[in-house]
């Protein structure tokens, strides 16, 4: 059988909303502000595209939106997806640390969600990336403050 | 066509082929109402394995697996939409570029069948290069002698709609496996897809045997 790890998370973390939709949807919700209305369908479809948008920007704004509707108590049946669709985002903004809370914390209610489990491994894996390249960076710096220790020895042993 | 990195041409002979491999995709889409199985159906075929308790699919979900068909190897890439209501809006953007589209719809349910005609006919109008198969699940819970009772989607109801000349001479399929086979070597036949199929790599000389094709296909399965 083929594991296929890394094409299934290119998919996942890149895949990208239409921009026409996602403008749509924006010029719905707006006019629906203006008229002090409060659609949660508005709201809610909204959210998803703006999380679900190629650009840094609306998915900050995607986050703070589904935070909102995640605290709204009306939206009760919905939080698993709120989870999902919050760790998502995170993810999509690097920020990996808050995404694996908003995943686990999805796992914790929903144990064997798949899509949440999928979700966790790639967001986990990416953090393992993100830290070894840190350590690399690290590793490297020590490296070079090594050589100028050993540099400064030697030139004192020199006197 | 990947384009070699300069950097990496000695190695192009070697991984070609693998390239090649990794770009070739078909997009699968699955459509249907909530809790009709279509994350089951993808479950069976990716993993073999069925989950008892029912988990809504959440927006869509993906999945990968390489099949062969007719001594070649193609990549299907399955999105699994979720069937809610609330998630209706962002389905319709999932289909575009499929080239094969599986409606759901339970055979004990027929309000599910009504919706899969919604999606045969939105597919119909939007992706011309799409071809359909419909499915009807949950077929264990009809048969047996208490079966026919459970039964709310009458037999004939898909084959009224379709137009594949070879919907009642060929087998149908009867399992994910199955389905998703018939799905690759419809895909590899398709004399529209021979340029992307010439590029396909293959794993043995085949006996190809082109077949004509409608655009519908029907399709019936159980798992």
């Amino acid at each position: 059988m083929f594991s296929e790890p890394d094409e299934v998370e290119t998919a996942i973390l890149e895949d990208f909303g239409d921009a026409s939709e996602l403008k749509r949807l924006e010029a719905l919700y707006f006019r629906q502000q203006e008229r002090m209305e409060n659609d949660p369908k508005v709201r809610w479809d909204y959210a998803i595209s703006l999380v679900r948008s190629k650009y840094m920007a609306d998915i900050k704004s995607g986050r703070r939106m589904m935070e909102e509707i995640m605290a709204d108590p009306a939206n009760e049946e919905i939080q698993i997806d709120c989870l999902y669709f919050l760790s998502l985002a995170c993810a999509k903004l690097k920020d990996y640390k808050d995404a694996l809370q908003y995943v686990r914390e999805l796992l914790r209610r929903k144990p064997n969600h798949m899509q949440a489990v999928q979700l966790e491994r790639i967001i986990s894996g990416r953090l393992e990336r993100e830290g070894m390249k840190g350590m690399a960076i690290l590793g490297g710096a020590a490296m070079g403050i090594g050589a100028l220790i050993g540099l400064g020895v030697a030139l004192a042993r020199r006197k | 066509m990947e384009l070699i990195n300069p950097t990496s041409v000695f190695n192009a002979d070697i991984f070609s082929s693998v390239l090649v491999m990794s770009q070739v995709d078909v997009k699968v889409v699955l459509l249907g109402s909530s809790g009709c199985g279509k994350t089951s159906l993808v479950e069976r075929f990716l993993h073999d394995r069925f989950e008892e308790r029912y988990m809504p699919t959440i927006g869509a979900a993906f999945g990968a697996k390489r099949v062969k068909a007719l001594g070649k190897i193609l990549k299907l890439g399955i999105w699994d939409t979720a069937g809610q209501e609330r998630y209706k809006a962002m389905s319709r953007i999932y289909y575009r570029g499929a080239k094969a589209a599986i409606v759901c719809y339970d055979l004990t349910d027929a309000d599910s069948f009504r919706e899969a005609q919604f999606w045969a006919q939105e597919l119909l109008k939007q992706e011309d290069a799409c071809k359909i198969y419909l499915c009807g699940t949950k077929a264990d819970l009809t048969r047996g002698p208490e079966g026919g009772r459970n039964r709310r989607v009458d037999f004939y109801a898909p084959t009224d709609f379709t137009d594949d000349v070879n919907a009642g001479k060929r087998r149908k399929p009867h399992d994910s496996e199955e389905l998703f086979q018939a799905i690759a070597d419809d895909f590899i036949s398709n004399p529209v897809n021979e340029p992307i199929v010439q590029e396909l790599p293959s794993i043995h000389v085949g006996k190809d045997q082109p077949r004509p094709s409608g655009t519908w296909s029907s399709v019936c399965c159980s798992y």
